[in-house]
């Protein structure tokens, strides 16, 4: 390790501090005196440096901690290491000691000593525990060699040239590996820690294999039904650094692609007995099956507006007491005004007064008055005063909505098949879940969403923070391209007063009125 | 190999080179004071199992999340708590405690509300995390799009810190799933630790 760019603070060798009971021993006294003393005197203390290394976690994130280089061990504060490992402790400041409790396990560490008693068995280590500046120090050895064993966790490494403790090192852990039955085939997700590379290879006889180099397998266990006959097997083995999957699909399933996709990092195989579109598609395989989503872009004749909140629910509120109810309606009512006179498109408004509306209630109007686009109309808030800017929402059903879509589509399935006479299932039927409809609106609702932000975003006082995909309670289920727009936020005084101006609300709705007017030309 | 060990200054600690030569002295009666002078043994192994006891307290390091001044990026501040019990609920209580009472460093914005109060915590076997929020302590707060995001997304980080086994968070408003904390997020279903 180098250490030129590191400064070298000379501080006290680790001491203990007074203990609670004292007992004197004259002899003794005499005796470790003079050892004390010549030790002193022969010896010079031993440097510390504080320092900080980079903590890589299994997910990739690296964060700096601060460390104490004390000659060349290194230690972590013991509430670094709690927090890298969720422990709780127990100190007992007189005796400076104390007790990590890791999953099931407990440590028990003593100021000044190389012993740890891990349970009931004793560990030496190399450099001891120490107690400098009110803190307990934890040698890094503690946190490489000892503590991973405790709670199987990932193998952690101290790379002392690079300052990198890294937590599932090397390269990458597969932390999960999932199957999901699809309408036509099976999906299997794989969760690397982090990035991770990987090969495909298909054998003669339909088997694949996916590679993921510099990769341990973490978690062996496969989620899936061993009795599902559309794969014959399907089982993780190492290759010397590389982690190797093999699936061997049965016979029925003929065509196969692997995607990576994102946030979490995952790669996903998905075996169909149907020939499977394109790469490149925008909405996943499994919602494409089941939502079908047109591929002919609708003309926008029919907007409607959803002014927020209202009734018993004001919203937020800016200076001088304007709630966001009131002033979303007064924006609504003037959008509907211009889109109807100036660009001939139709209008329905969600409310014209200040009543409650539920949220689901206002995407069922939606879809009864058969919309070509919600517009759903909003003033934001942050809790920095500062922040301003324009925000549009489109929906996002999330990781978790997958499963969700998959067992809603089995359910109905099921129920469908029995209640149909002679049990006859049939085979135009299409069930879409509430919370996959909008999913296949998703590319329309795009387009609407960046034309609104790249008008809005023009209008001085207004910057554009960005198209963002979340999931919007208002959106979910609406069978039309459908956004949030939050237009300004009333937390920030300068912005507030703005949207109080009548000219700055007409400049806010013609803007919205062109991005959905050009959305009518082109269709969504 | 270019040195990553980073280093900072610690002035506390330089003027220890002052008094080097004073410091060796005291640590030498520290020295003597220590060893000869130690405590009772016997009564030490017996408070080492005495987890309990009086004498010592339950601490917990954790992470509490808060807002960065540009309304968006979350940065953690370290707090020392010490839970009545070690159960898993008590810790969570204290943080959404933390998180109400706000940040400490003057550059990091609150993101709950200070009346933000919690009847019910429940972890169930399968990595979820369950609040049940008193519907009342969620008003009166500057609820937008952002700040209903940063609600969730600082809870979400802060109890999926303190404990990795948590997969995902469900919010219920006095007892009952909401559509939304406030009205833009669905809370209808659980907010994945992966996501947020």
């Amino acid at each position: 390790m180098n250490t030129d760019r590191s400064r070298s603070i000379p501080v006290s060798q680790p001491t203990l501090v007074h203990p609670p009971t004292l007992r004197p021993r004259p002899f003794a006294l005499a005796l470790l005196f003079l050892i004390s003393l010549s030790i002193s005197i022969a010896g010079t203390p031993r440097d510390c440096h504080a320092a900080s290394i980079d903590v890589r976690h299994p997910d990739g994130r690296i964060e700096e901690v601060p460390v104490i280089e004390v000659g060349r061990a290194i230690y972590l504060s013991e509430d670094v290491v709690s927090l890298l490992y969720s422990s709780s402790k127990y100190w007992r400041p007189d005796l400076l000691k104390m007790t990590l409790r890791v999953g099931d396990h407990r440590l028990k560490l003593t100021a000044d000593n190389r012993n740890v008693v891990i349970d009931e068995r004793v560990v030496r280590l190399r450099d001891p525990v120490l107690y400098l500046d009110g803190r307990l120090l934890l040698p890094v050895q503690l946190v490489t060699d000892v503590m991973p064993f405790l709670v199987d966790a990932y193998p952690v490494v101290w790379n002392r040239e690079e300052g990198l403790l890294a937590f599932g090192a090397p390269g990458v852990s597969i932390i999960e590996t999932r199957v999901n039955r699809l309408v036509d085939g099976v999906e299997i997700v794989v969760r690397p820690s982090g990035p991770a590379r990987y090969q495909t290879r298909e054998n003669e006889d339909g088997s694949l294999f996916l590679r993921f180099a510099a990769a341990r397998v973490a978690d062996q266990e496969l989620f899936y039904d061993t009795t599902d006959s559309s794969l014959r097997d399907l089982f993780w083995a190492m290759d010397g650094d590389t982690a190797v999957l093999h699936i061997v699909p049965s016979d029925s399933l003929k065509d196969y692609r692997v995607t990576r996709e994102g946030r979490p990092e995952r790669v996903v195989v998905r075996l169909s007995d149907t020939t499977l579109p394109p790469d490149g598609s925008e909405s996943s395989f499994a919602l494409d099956v089941l939502t079908r989503p047109s591929t002919t872009r609708r003309p926008i004749r029919r907007v409607i507006i959803d002014p927020g909140h209202g009734g018993s629910d004001p919203g937020c509120s800016g200076e001088g007491g304007l709630l966001e109810k009131d002033l979303t309606l007064a924006l609504a009512e003037r959008l509907a005004t211009e889109l109807k006179k100036n660009h001939s498109i139709g209008v329905v408004m969600t409310r014209e007064e200040d009543l409650d509306l539920s949220l689901s209630a206002r995407t069922e109007f939606a879809n009864r008055n058969r919309g070509d686009l919600l517009i759903s109309i909003h003033l934001n808030s942050s809790p920095v005063s500062g922040v301003a800017g324009t925000e549009v929402y489109v929906h996002s059903s999330g990781i978790g909505a997958r499963d969700r879509i998959a067992a809603a589509v089995e359910d109905a399935q099921t129920r469908f098949e029995q209640e149909v006479v002679g049990g006859i299932l049939d085979q135009d039927l299409r069930f879409v879940p509430w919370e996959a409809v909008q999913e296949g609106q998703k590319s329309g609702s795009g387009r609407v969403a960046r034309r609104i932000q790249k008008e809005l975003g023009s209008l001085d006082g207004f910057p554009a923070r960005g198209v963002k995909e979340a999931p919007i309670a208002v959106l979910e289920g609406a069978n039309m391209a459908a956004v949030l727009v939050e237009i300004g936020f009333l937390s920030s005084g300068e912005s507030a007063g703005l949207l109080r101006r009548e000219d700055v609300q007409d400049r806010i709705v013609r803007g919205l009125a062109r991005a959905i007017s050009g959305m009518s030309k082109e269709g969504s | 190999m270019t040195a990553l060990l980073k280093t900072w200054p610690s002035p506390r600690w330089s003027n220890l080179r002052q008094i080097s030569g004073s410091f060796i002295l005291l640590s030498a009666l520290t020295l003597f004071l220590a060893t000869a002078c130690g405590p009772d043994r016997s009564q030490q192994e017996t408070a080492e199992d005495d987890v309990l006891s009086d004498e010592g307290m339950f601490l917990r390091s954790a992470l509490v999340y808060f807002v960065k001044g540009d309304g968006e990026t979350l940065v953690g501040e370290k707090r020392e708590l010490a839970p009545a019990d070690p159960s898993r609920e008590s810790l969570a209580r204290l943080l959404i405690d933390e998180l109400a009472r706000g940040p400490i460093l003057p550059d990091h914005h609150p993101v709950t509300p200070p009346s933000l109060e919690v009847t019910g915590i429940f972890f169930d076997d399968m990595g979820g995390l369950y609040f049940d929020f008193v519907g009342s302590s969620l008003r009166d707060w500057g609820w937008g799009s952002s700040s209903e995001f940063l609600f969730v997304r600082t809870i979400v980080r802060t109890m999926a810190v303190a404990f990795p086994e948590v997969r995902r968070v469900i919010f219920l408003i006095d007892g009952a799933r909401a559509e939304s904390i406030a009205g833009h997020l669905d809370a209808r279903n659980p907010f994945e630790v992966a996501e947020w």
